[in-house]
């Protein structure tokens, strides 16, 4: 039972990671763009939710979405869109400065300490399924992860803007000359990935009840990583390799002797550091190797 | 018949590099003109240009009398502009139907005609047909040569632009490609074809320009052309 436990836990980070490995890999294949202000999208749902602490759930949670959606898309216009054509190294940069340029605001507004915040109450309790006993969270985590990957894979496969994406996380030069419009591409890939950190955004606050200047910063490492596991402008890449990390995290927590548990972290990026000594291209070989022209 | 490109006095650089340094061709609607040069003439550059990849120093790019400068690539392909580049650049990861369907994203005549055009697609490349459900990546060089010109045909362009398409196919390949591309000028397309092959090129041209470092160093019918017995040797070395 208790190992029925550990891979419900394994799944539901796992899936959780996927989402912002996604979030991260989807940017990175169509502009070759390492956006680390992707952590900022997380925190502005944060600190949404809690501004609007009182209001109906609805409420709370659409108006972080939509503050997700149009900070992404806010970051895209005025920030990387002038830069399009400059090289990944100060495209890195730039997402450097947004990042904190928008931590320093959140600062500026709502000071430095972490925020305590009540969002999703109900969901802390448990629910025993004979022996078993999961949280409801995990529960709804697992379901609305699950159904939101299945809802991104029909988005990818079947409808045309996404297949218009892939093509673009191929080539974007050749998509282009086919007729797919780089702004329209680009600007939905903001989009989508600011859908991708409310989910993880939800989670988050709900599973944690607090908020600060910095709660995205970590998640969105692990995305890095996640998406270099999977192979760096692969998209399924970046959700296998999001996956792969939240597996193996939950592993390494569960089977790790007690007294080296608390540097769980030191094994989990050695050992995919390890891993890309092996295989340095990643779970899929994406076109992150081809220039861009 | 009339102009249906005009190229004049075109200037692009690679930062202090000069690609092209004043070209100046033409193209009238339902002509198959041909660019045969050397490596590093600035044949794909041109291409490129006239496809809005590159953007002139100087001079102009007019389609049908009107300025096609600064305009984007993807503007141009919903002008009638589809370029198959060097390389074919065939999307590996995607289907080889999704491939055809994607030529298709400026078309705004409805699924119907994307279907029919499909249809023409199977019709023309038969080969294709049999493999619609596979990776495009698993094709062979002469399959994604041939899927790569399918594609952009989905979007029905006015002028087709090829660029080196007999590259590294085998000979069987090749005339096979050429035989469809006579087809697709006798169906009224108009095309602009680069060729290092220049025998190729000369049989199924109209007309020739050679270009030579940055500049169109000879023009002509290609009867004309193919009776100059020192064209290899002016301009391309060692005969081939």
């Amino acid at each position: 039972m208790n190992l029925l436990q550990t891979a419900i836990d394994a799944v539901n980070l796992g899936a959780i990671y996927a989402l912002a490995a996604l979030g991260v890999g989807l940017i990175f294949s169509v502009m070759r763009l390492i956006n680390f202000a992707h952590g900022e999208l997380i925190t502005a749902v944060g600190f949404t939710v809690y501004a609007l602490d009182g209001q109906p759930l609805v409420i709370r949670l659409g108006a972080g979405l939509l503050a997700a959606v149009v900070l992404a898309l806010l970051m895209e216009r005025t920030a990387f869109r002038p830069l399009r054509r400059a090289n990944p190294a100060t495209l890195l940069v730039t997402s450097f400065a947004v990042s904190y340029l928008l931590q320093h605001l959140v600062v500026l507004i709502f000071g430095a300490r972490p925020i305590g915040v009540s969002l999703l109450p109900e969901l802390s309790d448990s629910v025993a399924i004979g022996e078993l006993r999961l949280p409801l969270l995990e529960i709804v985590s697992i379901a609305a992860t699950l159904a939101l990957l299945g809802g991104m894979v029909f988005f990818f496969r079947r409808r045309p803007l996404g297949i218009q994406m892939r093509a673009a996380a191929e080539d974007f030069t050749m998509a282009r000359l086919v007729g797919v419009k780089a702004n329209s591409v680009i600007a939905a890939a903001f989009a989508i990935s600011g859908l991708l950190a409310a989910f993880l955004a939800f989670y988050q606050v709900a599973q944690s009840g607090t908020i600060s200047y910095r709660m995205g910063v970590d998640v969105v490492l692990i995305a890095f990583v996640a998406a270099v596991v999977g192979g760096m402008g692969s998209l399924a890449g970046a959700a296998l390799g999001g996956l792969l990390v939240g597996v193996t995290s939950v592993g390494l927590q569960t089977f790790l002797p007690a007294e080296w548990r608390p540097y769980r972290d030191a094994f989990l990026f050695g050992l995919f550091i390890a891993f890309l000594i092996g295989r340095p291209q990643g779970l899929i070989f994406g076109k992150a190797h081809r220039e861009r022209v | 018949m009339s102009t249906l490109l005009r190229v004049e006095d075109l200037h692009v650089s690679y930062g202090s590099i000069a690609a092209l340094k004043g070209v100046s061709i033409s193209i009238e609607t339902g002509e198959f003109v041909a660019v045969i040069g050397p490596n590093g003439a600035g044949k794909s550059t041109l291409l490129r240009t006239v496809a809005g990849l590159n953007t002139p120093r100087q001079g102009t790019v007019l389609m049908n009398g009107i300025s096609i400068v600064g305009r984007a690539p993807e503007r141009l392909v919903a002008d009638g502009v589809s370029l198959v580049p060097e390389g074919r650049h065939i999307f590996g990861s995607l289907t080889v139907e999704e491939n055809m369907r994607l030529g298709a994203t400026t078309r705004t005549d409805g699924k119907l005609a994307v279907d029919a055009g499909i249809d023409r697609m199977s019709e023309l490349f038969p080969i294709l047909k049999e493999r619609f459900r596979q990776r495009a990546g698993l094709l062979s060089g002469g399959e994604q040569q041939m899927l790569a010109v399918a594609r952009a045909l989905m979007a029905a362009p006015k002028l087709l632009l090829l660029d080196e398409p007999s590259l590294g196919l085998a000979p069987l390949i090749v005339s096979a490609l050429y035989e469809t591309i006579a087809n697709l000028r006798a169906s009224g397309l108009t095309l602009l074809v680069v060729e290092q092959n220049i025998q190729l090129a000369l049989r199924a041209a109209d007309r020739a320009y050679v270009l030579d470092t940055g500049r169109i160093a000879l023009s002509g019918c290609s009867e004309e052309l193919r009776a100059m017995p020192n064209l290899h040797q002016a301009y391309f070395g060692a005969v081939a």
